[in-house]
């Protein structure tokens, strides 16, 4: 299923509008107030939002840069109630205890636009580890399944964008239901699934397009990805990406990692920004009868999250933990999932409080790895 | 399969079922055994595990852990466990009583003691400390089904005789002509018989053909370094030698990655390696 529609861009907030009527909208937004610059919800933000920065509302919509927090909240929450239990016991006799679990996935029908094609591949990511293997994850499947990605292309690339580097590129729409591609006056609407299909039949919005049209267009969108990922130079330059678990795998002894890590301070701001970073911790919580089970974001990078109750800890020192963490990314998940577990956003060179850069970091080993190899 | 097919799937991963705690014995001055009966008759009886598998073990309120199964799979009325006083859940279990209420999930792991290859070949049984728990399982169920291995040899090391687990269990087997069982501690008492010192030194000692041997090892992590390197001089397989390996595990499910070691995950592709896989992953041991 591919479709070719295009959108005025003075119709542009009246199409989202019309969108957040059978779906819960999430879109990039400015909070001015707090200086935050993440996905709301449309729904939740409406009353003090505006679509543009002009005016002296609360919380307006930004489309070219990217988000500080990537979107991975809206599926994969930051907090998540697994399940609901009942203790209670009978003092007066002893075999007489009652339990009960509720569990309650998420139902709720959403769409989120303006997703950077970075952000679209973090997605991809997430789906195959909640999806792919002996055990699927009954919360994050429900939610996805009743998500629709509307991605929009990047013209403008900045300073920690990388995506060409592992893989990507600033208009890939692979894994997006609808790409929107800003031309002169218009915006140009890809609807690449049927699920994407089925949120834009009869918009009144969107024109038709002829199929010459719509050649003319893809060509179009080629030449503009050519376009934009040229302004992204390599840090790796002759190292194709599929290459680098091969390399990971043979520089894990290598002694430079020591000093490619010895800076970071374990505080996890890079797993918290990050759209492929997924691991969670478990925790009860309980008043009195009642209590709840949740699963929160976890980082690797922290001393404790391989702390085993015995005193062992697997990974005690830093640089075991960002070696990790490199290779999570660059090499482990390769190999479970097909894919590189980094997308290039740049969002963890943006926040590190340290100044750490994983492109820098790959680049020195692999630097490393050949003077090795000679 | 598509997302969209997934999410056919409902039932929830990470819901416990109820269980009662039927009995309680204590088995040193840290550990207890709790015998566990899931109290849904259908959810009993589908519960099938093996050897080296575990169960994520819920104390309402306070959260899961994951502990290891020591008996036999044959017995199907209910399991045991053996837990040692050491976390926060392990400790407030050791405070319940008879009758009282757990959550159960699993049991999991891919990985387990692979018992049906290691028929008509001898068992050797390398513990240490608490890793008794998961390899009395494989004891027990070779045991059962004696005629169906060649000789059973059972090495365990513990710091002190206080220490040693199923003490009762040891002199039964101890008595018996078809199995051969080596004890050592670090801190012997008066009248100790075994030998003194680390299990890995009773290593060198095992004589029985490697073609034909199956090794299982489970202990303390430190153990494990030391206890390869014997099995690798005396050129056990490296295909025929298991190792259950311990990790913080969360979920139980491969999800959460606290218990990934390389592109692995000890809990549902382990918690049992061969040393073969071993070699290949990376902080393995």
């Amino acid at each position: 299923m591919e479709n070719i529609y295009t959108l005025k861009k003075q119709n542009l907030i009246s199409f989202i509008k019309s969108l957040n009527k059978s779906s819960d909208v999430y879109l990039p937004a400015r909070d001015n107030k707090n200086n935050v610059f993440n996905f709301f919800s449309l729904k939740e933000i409406e009353e003090d939002f505006s679509f543009s920065s002009q005016n002296d509302k609360r919380y307006s919509m930004e489309l070219i840069e990217k988000t500080r927090l990537s979107p991975k909240h809206i599926l994969f929450p930051q907090y998540e109630k697994l399940l609901d239990f009942h203790y209670e016991k009978n003092p007066e006799n002893i075999e007489d205890v009652k339990i009960e679990l509720e569990v309650t996935p998420p139902e709720r029908k959403s769409i989120i636009f303006g997703l950077k094609p970075c952000d679209v591949q973090g997605i991809s990511r997430m789906d195959k580890v909640f999806s792919e293997g002996q055990f699927t994850d009954p919360y994050y499947i429900k939610r996805r399944a009743n998500t629709v990605l509307i991605a929009i292309g990047c013209d403008t690339v900045f300073d920690d964008c990388f995506c060409s580097m592992v893989g990507g590129s600033p208009y890939n729409f692979d894994n997006s239901d609808i790409g929107l591609m800003e031309t002169d006056g218009s915006y140009v609407v890809f609807v690449y699934t049927d699920k994407g299909e089925a949120i834009v039949e009869n918009n009144e919005y969107l024109e038709t397009t002829s199929d010459k049209e719509k050649v003319s267009l893809k060509s179009e969108l080629k030449e503009k990805d050519e376009k934009s990922s040229k302004k992204i130079e390599s840090m790796w330059p002759g190292t194709k990406y599929e290459d680098i678990p091969d390399i990971m795998d043979k520089s894990f002894n290598l002694k430079i990692w020591e000093k490619l890590t010895e800076k970071c301070i374990s505080c996890g701001a890079c797993t918290f920004v990050c759209p492929t970073c997924y691991c969670f911790d478990i925790r009860d919580e309980k008043d009195n009868k009642q209590g709840q089970r949740y699963r929160c974001w976890d980082f690797c990078t922290s001393y404790i999250y391989t702390l085993e109750a015995s005193g062992h800890n697997p990974r005690e020192s830093i640089t075991k933990r960002y070696k990790n963490k490199v290779n999570c990314k660059f090499n482990y998940n390769y190999k479970r999932h097909g894919n590189l577990y980094c997308v290039g956003c740049g969002r963890c060179i943006d926040v590190c409080p340290v100044d750490m850069d994983i492109r820098e970091i790959v680049a020195a080993i692999l630097e490393e790895s050949k003077v090795k190899d000679k | 399969m598509t997302i969209e097919a997934k999410e056919k799937e409902k039932d929830s991963i990470y819901k416990p079922f109820i269980a009662t705690i039927k009995g309680i014995k204590e088995l040193s001055s840290t550990e207890k055994q709790f015998d566990i009966q899931i109290d849904d008759k259908e959810t009993r009886e589908a519960f099938n595990f093996k050897p080296g598998q575990f169960v994520e073990l819920t104390v309402f309120g306070l959260g899961e852990a994951p502990f290891s199964i020591p008996s036999s799979p044959n017995n199907k009325d209910y399991f045991e466990l053996c837990i040692r006083n050491v976390g926060n859940v392990s400790g407030a279990l050791h405070k319940m009583k008879e009758g009282d209420k757990v959550g159960i999930r699993g049991p999991f792991g891919k990985g387990h003691f692979p018992y049906e290859e290691m028929k008509d070949n001898n068992v050797v049984i390398v513990a240490g400390g608490l890793g008794m728990a998961p390899v009395r399982s494989l004891i027990k169920y070779v045991l059962e089904n004696r005629d169906d291995y060649k000789r059973v040899i059972i090495i365990y090391g513990s710091i002190n005789p206080d220490y040693l687990l199923y003490k009762d269990e040891l002199e039964e087997w101890q008595k018996r002509d078809d199995v051969e069982v080596r004890l050592t501690v670090d801190e012997p008492c008066e009248g100790w018989q075994g030998e003194v010192g680390v299990c890995t030194n009773l290593i060198p000692g095992i004589d029985c053909p490697v073609d034909e041997s199956y090794v299982v090892v489970c202990g303390p992590p430190v153990m494990y370094k030391f206890v390869i390197k014997e099995l690798e001089k005396k050129c056990f397989k490296p295909e025929k030698v298991f190792l259950s390996l311990e990790r913080r595990m969360e979920c139980g499910v491969g999800k959460c990655n606290h218990c990934h070691i390389g592109d692995k995950m000890t809990c549902v592709d382990g918690p049992v390696f061969s040393l073969w896989e071993i070699r290949n992953l990376k902080e393995a041991i």
